[in-house]
């Protein structure tokens, strides 16, 4: 549509003076009276009742017999496999190579149908970390392979070329890529305290999940009730919330809470070939960094006015890190008791704990279930101290895990930075290609291909000499 | 699609794709809000229309129920289903169509707004110089510990709530070194269980309430309470001369603590530094066997104790019928069957204790409970643990009791609405659920190094040490009830060592110097106190409407229990007597240093 648009643009300025207005009379308007005769038409149909015939009371009434959907097929499970390195290879094809957002967007919705709305967001990459790890911490749990080709192939490729999942394969990472309708920018220092969420949030998964308690980001992940166009009342109005709010402030969850954002995040520093900006040299228009609705613009490091206050601060930090993971251990054993009753196991011997010691009024299914299977009380509290015990070593790790990452967010925020021009943030770029069409240097060069149909089409690694000066107008 | 402009449509108003794009964004926008109202408020219908639940269904299935054949009713019945049905079904086919209407709102919304909003417009990009560089570089050193703040503080308090109604169980199994393998008990018997008691473990056993109270299962008898089942036991009785003795069977370790009874077999244990003994009689006074506690399987340190006065056993067996259990100073316990089999053993030493440990063993069904109070308050080592009886493995464990090392015996009562375990330490009288270790309550009621134990009543537990008070505690509190549930309290005669009697209209103390106070239960009123000029140790014992009293150098004498003071009777039996009398039909069994006697009529 924009291109089109900009094409009515060009013919209207081929127009005489006066005529720079272009309209289209009849398509508008029954677009108009269409969009309205189509929405109340089809609102219509919610009217109808569903008919079924009454109840049966006789005798003779034969129960149904239950049946059960049978698992999805193997091949098909694989087909997803299948799909997402295919989207993947696409992915980082648009991102790397074609350098095309209308192309990048096009997958992003292929995506969304796909993986969100067909296989209703599971199977997942981000719920995958929660298998994997269960798998590594319980010898029981067997994890499908294809489970872990979601969890390992956005990685690999991360290692290689950045977060081209994030960008147009992640169906939770589309949908909010496409409400996205005004842009309102953070400030970047909330934008970067806040950018630590998804390492809290990716702690406390593993945790949950290693104690095999549950796996909270499947639970509470605010785009599967949207996807499959049911669920709690809870999981939907948090996804509308999500999607509300993502009309103002880009991709909030992938931002602010994906735990696979995070781990492709740290992944993504050591890749291989990271998404560029400029393929040739950067002017220093600032234009990508005003256009990046993720904040995922890193800027040209500028010399601390104070370089000895700089290192001091580096030394401070660099003391910090071994404090904070050790106080995180400390104190994270605290959490065992409050984080174990989440499990269900520990929950049901509270219950019952409680009932016994009279400090819990009345009795709910699960503990009169749990009396009548005669099982002996100390049993159950003997199994749930157990995983109490887990908690217990898990809480630690957590603490200590939350003391590392921000001694670490801490370090780096004092090291100097190389940054010579604008450029995607190894971490925090997203690969959605929107930051192309706004740099004057990468508009010049898709011109200058143009021109040159047997010129090499494939955007080179950026190789930056030194910068340009400030322009004047970019544009 | 033929272009205009606006000059050349005057008759009609032109729309542009943007003003297209707007008014379909308005409409849309207003369609997915309404839908989205829409599926709201269906969501609360739809929960409030339940045919299951429905109160007038619920009253017709009543009604039904007491008239069978009631076909209008049933029709009724019907009718109302069906429509409930309905009503349901209906509700969830609106949120089944609301949910593609609003997603295809959205996306016409979407659709429809996305090239309004993403006109390319000339962007005005800020550049930061270096000192802004270095104030957004401070501001966001200062937002990272600010959300690390905050994230700390988030979940130090979800840390703060650590409430559990859990019980460490048998997470804690016996001493590998000290277990051995557990024999399978035949003897399964019915169950009498109190009101409110808890309910049973599948498959326990454990003996009914009536057979507990027609034997002598543990220290002073059934729950403590120091009363004979029996009341045709002797007033007097001469050990020299052997007026009124049965039998005399010497024993053969000495230790202070009383037979247990139940059926013909009588156990009594005995200890030395080295040696760890439990004895079996029967009826005559014939020894049936003598079992020793397997030295390889103890703690073989000595327990720092008094050994004049046999500290190393002074812990009172108890039985269940199936199997005797022990314990001694250095932290033994044994379970032997009747035919003196070793069933299990473990030792749950060593105990911090400044006389060596002496506390005797209770029973709650299949669970046998040491009250292991040790050093101090502040070492957090005082405990409560609940064995299953036929393994010796830990049921369960109290939370560190904040008492120092103590003497006194737990007892295990029901006042009619549940079973309590009570225990004894400085300062807090504790109640605690026997079923799982859980506290229910708390009494500021203790004083001093805790020896008496405590005996129940009629809703009362009375408690009594020199140096504090003897208390009346109600038992059907929660929480700290001293100031709440002492129903009185007085300070005259206060024992030592010996714990209250109670014969449910008055209190008996007697403190070993040899003062007996009587008061009156329910008021708290001293009605008596009488010298008897004698030192005493053991416990005092009901027998019918008689109080039976024997001092060290095993003086009898038997006391009328009555609001006067009366002395029915007094003997002889000529060698010191440390252990609490015990009781079984027409006999009763007085343990010397050397020897138990059993004194019944002839």
């Amino acid at each position: 549509m924009p291109t089109f648009v900009k094409r009515l643009h060009h013919a209207a300025s081929q127009l005489p003076l006066g005529c720079s207005r272009v309209v289209f009379r009849v398509p508008s308007r029954y677009l108009f009276l269409f969009v309205c005769l189509a929405l109340v038409g089809i609102s219509l149909s919610a009217l109808g009742v569903e008919r079924f015939p009454p109840p049966e009371f006789e005798p003779d009434y034969r129960m149904p017999v239950t049946t059960f959907p049978s698992p999805r097929a193997t091949w098909l499970e694989w087909m997803d496999v299948a799909v997402l390195f295919a989207t993947l290879c696409a992915s980082t094809w648009f991102v790397m190579k074609s350098r095309s957002r209308r192309w990048i967007m096009g997958l992003g919705i292929f995506s969304l149908l796909y993986f969100g709305f067909y296989r209703q967001g599971c199977v997942c990459a981000i719920g995958s970390i929660q298998d994997v790890t269960l798998a590594v911490f319980n010898n029981g749990y067997s994890v499908p392979l294809n489970i872990v080709a979601f969890f390992l192939l956005p990685i690999v490729f991360a290692l290689f070329f950045g977060r081209s999942f994030c960008g147009s394969v992640c169906p939770q990472g589309a949908i909010q890529d496409l409400v996205l309708i005004k842009p309102i920018k953070i400030w970047p220092w909330l934008e970067q305290a806040l950018r630590l969420g998804p390492f809290i949030y990716l702690g406390a998964a593993v945790l949950f999940a290693a104690t095999g308690t549950a796996f909270i980001i499947c639970e509470w992940d605010p785009f599967i009730g949207l996807f499959r166009l049911t669920g709690r009342a809870t999981m939907l109005a948090l996804g509308a919330a999500f999607l509300v709010i993502g009309m103002f402030f880009g991709r909030p969850y992938c931002r602010f809470f994906c735990p696979y954002g995070a781990i492709l995040g740290v992944v993504s520093r050591f890749s291989k070939w990271k998404v560029t900006l400029t393929p040739n040299d950067c002017i220093q228009c600032a234009l990508c960094e005003e256009a990046c609705p993720y904040g995922a613009i890193a800027e040209p490091a500028q010399d601390a006015p104070n370089p000895a206050a700089r290192k001091s601060r580096l030394i401070v930090a660099l003391i910090l890190l071994p404090v904070l993971t050790a106080v995180g251990y400390g104190f994270g054993g605290g959490l065992a008791v409050p984080f174990s009753k989440i499990h269900p196991v520990v929950r049901l011997a509270e219950r019952v704990g409680g009932e016994d010691s009279g400090k819990l009024a009345g009795k709910v299914d699960e503990s009169e279930a749990f009396r009548l299977t005669g099982r002996p009380v100390s049993e159950l509290n003997s199994e749930a101290l157990k995983i109490r015990s887990e908690f217990e070593l898990g809480g630690k790790l957590f603490g200590a895990f939350l003391g590392l990452v921000f001694g670490a967010k801490l370090i780096g925020l004092s090291v100097k930075r190389a940054a010579t021009i604008y450029d995607p943030d190894d971490a925090d770029c997203v690969s959605c290609g929107r930051c192309y069409k706004y740099c004057p240097k990468e508009l010049a060069r898709v011109k200058k291909l143009a021109k040159k149909p047997d010129a090499p089409k494939l955007a080179p690694k950026t190789s930056v000499s030194a910068p340009t000066p400030n322009p004047s107008k970019p544009v | 699609m033929e272009p205009t402009t606006t000059k050349s449509t005057s008759e009609a108003q032109p729309v542009t794709w943007t003003t297209a794009g707007i008014r379909t964004a308005v409409v849309s926008g207003a369609f997915t809000l309404a839908v989205l109202a829409m599926l709201i408020v269906n969501h609360f219908q739809a929960k409030s229309v339940t045919p299951l639940d429905n109160p007038q269904m619920i009253e017709l299935k009543k009604q039904l129920a007491v008239n069978s054949n009631n076909d209008p009713l049933k029709k009724e019945i019907r009718a109302l289903d069906l429509q409930l049905r309905q009503k349901h079904y209906r509700h969830i086919v609106i949120g089944n169509y609301g949910a593609w209407l609003l997603l295809g709102g959205m996306v016409v919304f979407l659709i429809s707004i996305k090239p309004v909003t993403h006109r390319k417009k000339l962007p005005k990009p800020e550049k930061l110089d270096a000192a802004g560089y270095a104030l957004e570089n401070a501001q966001t050193r200062y937002a990272v510990v600010g959300f690390a703040v905050v994230t700390a503080g988030v979940l130090l308090a979800i840390s703060n709530n650590n409430t559990t109604f859990i019980v460490p169980a048998s997470a804690k199994a016996p001493n590998s070194t000290n277990s051995v393998p557990v024999a399978v008990d035949s003897g399964v018997k019915t169950v009498e269980s109190a009101p409110g008691a808890s309910k049973p473990a599948a498959a326990a056993t454990f003996p009914t309430v009536a057979d507990l109270k027609k034997n002598w299962p543990r220290f002073r008898g059934y729950s403590g309470s120091g009363i004979s089942p029996f009341t045709n036991i002797p007033v007097a009785w001469n050990g020299p001369k052997g007026s009124n003795i049965l039998w005399k069977a010497d024993v053969a370790l000495y230790s202070p603590s009383s037979p247990v009874i139940w059926g013909d077999h009588i156990f009594v244990t005995g200890a030395n530094a080295t040696k760890r003994e439990v004895y079996c009689y029967d009826m005559s006074g014939k020894l049936l066997w003598t079992k020793e506690v397997d030295p390889k399987r103890s703690n073989n340190q000595p327990p720092n104790v008094m050994e004049d006065t046999g500290g190393f056993g002074p812990t009172t067996p108890c039985t269940d019928g199936q199997r005797v259990y022990v314990m001694y100073a250095n932290g033994d316990v044994a379970a032997f069957d009747f035919a003196g089999t070793l069933v299990w053993a473990r030792n749950v030493g060593p105990l911090e204790n400044t006389y060596g440990h002496a506390t005797s063993l209770e029973m709650y069904q299949n669970r046998l409970i040491l009250q292991l109070d040790q050093a101090t308050a502040k070492d957090g080592k005082s405990k409560i643990l609940a064995l299953d009886t036929a393994t010796g493995q830990t049921v369960w464990e109290t939370q560190p009791r904040p008492v120092p090392n103590s003497w006194a015996t737990p007892i295990v009562i029901n006042n009619g609405q549940r079973d309590l375990l009570i225990a004894c330490g400085n300062p807090w009288v504790m109640g605690y659920d026997p079923a799982n270790g859980q506290e229910i309550w708390r009494a500021k009621a203790m004083n001093g190094e805790v020896l008496p134990s405590p005996v129940y009543a009629d809703g009362i537990v009375y408690t009594a040490i020199e140096g504090e008070k003897i208390n009346a505690i109600k038992v059907d509190g929660s929480g700290d009830v001293t100031a709440t549930h002492i129903a009185w309290s007085a300070e005259e005669g206060l024992p030592d060592i010996i714990g209250p009697l109670c014969d449910g209209q008055r209190v008996y103390l007697v403190n070993s110097s040899g003062t007996l106070t009587c008061y009156d239960a329910k008021a708290g009123k001293k009605l008596w106190d009488k010298d008897m000029e004698m030192t005493f140790k053991a416990c005092t014992s009901l027998v019918g409407d008689k109080v039976y009293l024997v001092s060290d150098s095993g003086v009898g004498i038997v006391v009328q229990a009555a609001s006067e003071f009366k002395e029915l009777a007094r003997s002889e039996l000529g060698e010191e007597v440390l252990a609490s009398p015990s009781f079984a039909d027409g006999r009763m069994f007085l343990r010397s240093k050397k020897s138990i006697y059993c004194i019944g009529g002839k």
